[in-house]
């Protein structure tokens, strides 16, 4: 018997909205084990945007490489530097870097986990949105609430070229080994000159890109003097509701929690 | 009714010398079948930006004459207002497509004009229809053949239902049934609606629409206006146009017919009445089948064991079974979707297999000796855009010198340079940007950017032919003889049967994934299903050859020494 997939279908815009409260709730929240559940709530999230649309296909091994990479780095400079404003310094090693001898302590190790797993939660909240709700819809649903469609067109526009920056760059990387290249795990020098073909390539490619979807938008009209309509219907639904209540009540409870109780800020080990 | 004049039309890009365009008047009434044919850069292109107003709206330069749309002057008027009288399909699938679901690219420019929901729905609908794209509905348009891209390129400009459309180039990734399809619809658009067509192309059309006219341009200039029918098989003014002719002309001009065809059933009853009127049918003559000429070793080249590729958003999987012996030119032809360019790249290593293998030279694409591999390996890509991604032509071509040299001291790449610059008539563009060539001269840099390495033993080109001229045609037919005789494998995937037939050793036939037929040109294209069950057109050549009952020739002059033989023959007897 065939498994079935666990997928959730919601409103455009209360994918946006959980990805707003993620990034909030963040930036509010210090504390590890906070961070942690924040971090637990926004992969599930992502799993399941990533679940409940083929156009997630999009996302390559290079986003999650930059991802991790990213939170590698946090823990590392905050595990090297944060501890200068930590009260109690449990120094776990010294690191020299130069003549200076840096202190590497538990806490900073502690707040560098935490600052990686909020880089995490905000990026995993904005990846889920991305791949959970075409552009379009996104834009189509913003208007449904009177917003301006030049703002609405503005925001599925900047959307769209992300999986397009991706293809390009699966395209240039394709050219480049059916030219004979390949990067030569012996000569390190290789990998620049790879990345800075790419790179520029990225650059010029959206730029022209750019030009490009402007010209073929004016051809399909944009722009014109009557009100734009859309074929679709976005209907929301019981699970929508549900996610909105939940929203509400966590923010309510987190906000009493932070600056009622005063709870969820980074605290040094006594 | 005129829907559009153009009257003394000069144009002259920003920055350039030679005008684009000189000198052009023309006018387009309605329900008008016109085609504008020419080779590149001729100014086909400029004249239909020129039409759509994309030309002075966004690409600036230097115009002088008069242009009206509907008896208003297009100077001053924008884009979005002209797409309404005039809608534009670009050569160039990808560079047109915006949204990421197939609907959603129909339903673009309703939307914009505020039609209201229910209207488009039922509009998107009729035009999925009509064009025969049902089934990519809720896909990707970027996860699309080539061929399907264009139809549905096709189906957002007719949506909007505009008095005219322009299509640049439109059946350069169609299959048979498509491009058949294509015309038709365009026949129709044109007599029941009274939609006026502009078709631009390089070659002239095997089916003219009926009471169809023709502009021919040169350089910028207008070589001829008239009646398609009164020149279809006038093949030296075709040769001094740099266009190329219809194979179907060359038939039927050998069988003496000398009027046009519009439908294939129609050609192949014209080319059987001829045959019979001449003496010429033959019940059949039996001849062994032709045994292929390529330049066989017993070594493989490329073997494709249990291949399996499971293709994103497609209903089949790609499972495959195949060597190629080195020195092979084999020819990979089906329908669009089929799983060509898939294959391709999974032997160019640019995919990873599900299940199975794929050895090229005895090494594993992905995890073989990649250096190695990539010094005797190239490929090119269906767009020669991707294919170019350094500033100018020459570091382009300096790139893949260094990337793929054998020899670790290179120091001077410049001689390579030149020579190859020469080969492919690039001397003059070597240190343009590929932004600012023509289409045909893209294709022949992505062209020579692969081919200017010396130690290639395997070539792998994805659609080559598409969109080339007559002379770039020519070039890249004269280049696979080059690399045949030195005895390269060349594996090339195509819709081209025409050009196909007259240079491949093996031919292939991919549909739904799978290969389904294998063998010689001859054998594989003698089969008479081949245009209902696999959407393939065999060439004309072969066409002629089964109503006449001859055994399949490789060539015209083969035909028509034939032709006479026999006709000979039975005015002896």
């Amino acid at each position: 018997m065939q498994r079935q997939r666990l997928t959730i279908k919601l409103y455009p815009l209360t994918g946006f909205l959980i990805a707003v409260w993620l990034t909030v709730m963040s930036t509010l929240f210090t504390d590890l084990d906070i961070a942690l559940i924040l971090f637990l709530l926004a992969l599930v999230f992502y799993i399941l945007s990533l679940r409940s649309h083929r156009f997630a296909k999009l996302l390559s091994g290079r986003v999650y490489g930059l991802l991790i990479a990213g939170a590698i780095m946090l823990v590392l400079f905050n595990g090297l530097f944060a501890n200068v404003n930590i009260e109690s310094h449990h120094v776990f090693f010294e690191l020299p870097i130069g003549y200076q001898h840096y202190g590497v302590s538990s806490d900073g190790i502690r707040y560098g986990i935490g600052a990686g797993l909020r880089y995490l939660t905000m990026l995993l909240g904005l990846l889920g949105f991305i791949v959970g709700t075409q552009p379009r819809d996104f834009a189509n649903a913003l208007e449904d609430i009177y917003c301006p469609a030049t703002i609405a067109t503005m925001f599925a526009l900047t959307f769209r070229f992300i999986p397009d920056v991706n293809r390009h760059l699966g395209r240039l990387w394709d050219a480049q080994k059916s030219r004979g290249f390949i990067v030569d795990r012996r000569r390190r020098l290789g990998w620049i000159r790879v990345y800075g073909i790419l790179v520029t390539n990225l650059l010029i490619g959206t730029v022209l890109n750019a030009q490009r979807l402007g010209l073929v938008l004016e051809m399909r009209g944009i722009g014109s003097p009557v009100k734009r309509c859309h074929w679709q219907r976005y209907y929301f639904s019981p699970m929508d509701l549900v996610v909105l209540i939940a929203l509400v009540v966590c923010t309510a409870t987190a906000l009493y929690a932070r600056y009622v109780l005063g709870m969820g800020t980074f605290k040094a080990i006594e | 009714m005129e829907i559009a004049s153009v009257r003394n039309l000069s144009f002259t890009y920003l920055g350039r010398d030679n005008q684009a365009l000189s000198d052009i008047s023309m006018v387009l009434r309605k329900g008008q079948f016109l085609y504008v044919l020419g080779s590149s850069p001729s100014g086909k292109s400029t004249l239909a930006s020129i039409l759509t107003g994309i030309i002075p709206n966004s690409i600036q330069g230097v115009l002088s004459g008069t242009v009206a749309i509907q008896g208003t002057e297009i100077d001053g008027v924008s884009i979005s207002q002209i797409a309404t009288e005039v809608g534009f399909v670009m050569q160039d699938p990808d560079s047109q497509l915006l949204e990421m679901r197939v609907e959603d690219e129909i339903a673009l420019g309703l939307e914009n004009r505020g039609l209201k929901r229910p209207e488009i729905v039922q509009r998107m609908q009729h035009i999925m229809a009509e064009t025969k794209i049902e089934h990519l509905a809720g896909r990707d348009p970027s996860t699309l053949s080539g061929g399907e891209k264009q139809r549905l390129c096709i189906a957002a400009a007719l949506v909007l239902r505009p008095d005219a459309l322009i299509l640049d180039e439109p059946f350069t990734d169609l299959d048979s049934e498509g491009v058949d399809r294509l015309i038709q619809y365009l026949n129709d658009l044109s007599n029941n609606l009274g939609i006026a067509i502009v078709l631009l192309d390089k070659k002239v059309p095997n089916f003219p629409a009926p009471n169809s006219s023709v502009i021919v341009l040169k350089q910028g200039r207008l070589l001829c206006s008239t009646e398609l029918s009164s020149i279809w098989q006038d093949f030296e003014f075709w040769k001094e146009a740099g266009v190329i002719s219809s194979p179907l002309a060359e038939i039927f001009s050998a069988l003496g017919i000398r009027s046009a065809s519009t439908t294939l059933s129609h050609a192949f009853a014209m080319m059987s009445d001829a045959a019979m009127k001449k003496r010429m049918l033959c019940s059949s003559i039996s001849e062994s089948e032709p045994k292929s000429t390529g330049a066989y070793c017993d070594d493989t080249a490329i073997a494709c064991k249990g291949l399996r590729y499971l293709v994103p958003d497609a209903s089949f999987d790609l499972r495959v079974d195949l060597d190629i012996a080195r020195g092979e030119m084999v020819g990979i032809l089906g329908p669009n979707g089929g799983g060509k360019s898939t294959l391709l790249r999974l032997i160019g290593g640019l995919l990873r297999p599900s299940g199975g293998q794929v050895l090229v030279l005895g090494l594993d694409p992905l995890k073989g000796n990649q250096i190695y591999l990539r010094q005797r390996l190239g490929m090119s890509f269906q767009n020669p855009v991707d294919q170019l991604f350094l500033y100018t032509v020459e570091k382009n071509l300096r790139f893949s010198i260094e990337s793929s040299s054998v020899d670790k001291a290179l120091t001077d790449t410049r001689p390579a340079i030149e020579r190859t610059a020469t080969d492919f008539g690039l001397k003059d563009v070597l240190n343009s940007s590929p932004e600012e060539l023509s289409y045909s001269e893209r294709h022949r840099a992505a062209l020579a950017s692969i081919l200017v390495n010396d130690n290639l033993e395997i070539v792998l080109l994805d659609e080559p032919t598409r969109g080339l001229d007559l002379s770039t045609r020519e070039l890249l037919f004269g280049l696979l003889a080059k690399l045949k005789r030195k005895g390269v494998t060349v594996v090339i995937t195509t819709h081209d049967s025409e050009f196909i037939y007259g240079i491949a050793d093996r031919i292939l036939l991919m549909h739904c994934g799978s290969i389904v037929r294998d063998g010689s040109p001859q054998s594989v294209f003698h089969d008479s299903d081949l245009r209902n069950d696999f959407s393939v057109a065999p060439p004309f050549l072969v066409d002629a050859c089964r109503i006449l009952g001859y055994p399949p020739v490789t060539n015209l002059e083969e035909f028509t020494w034939r032709l006479r033989n026999y006709a000979a023959a039975e005015t002896h007897n």
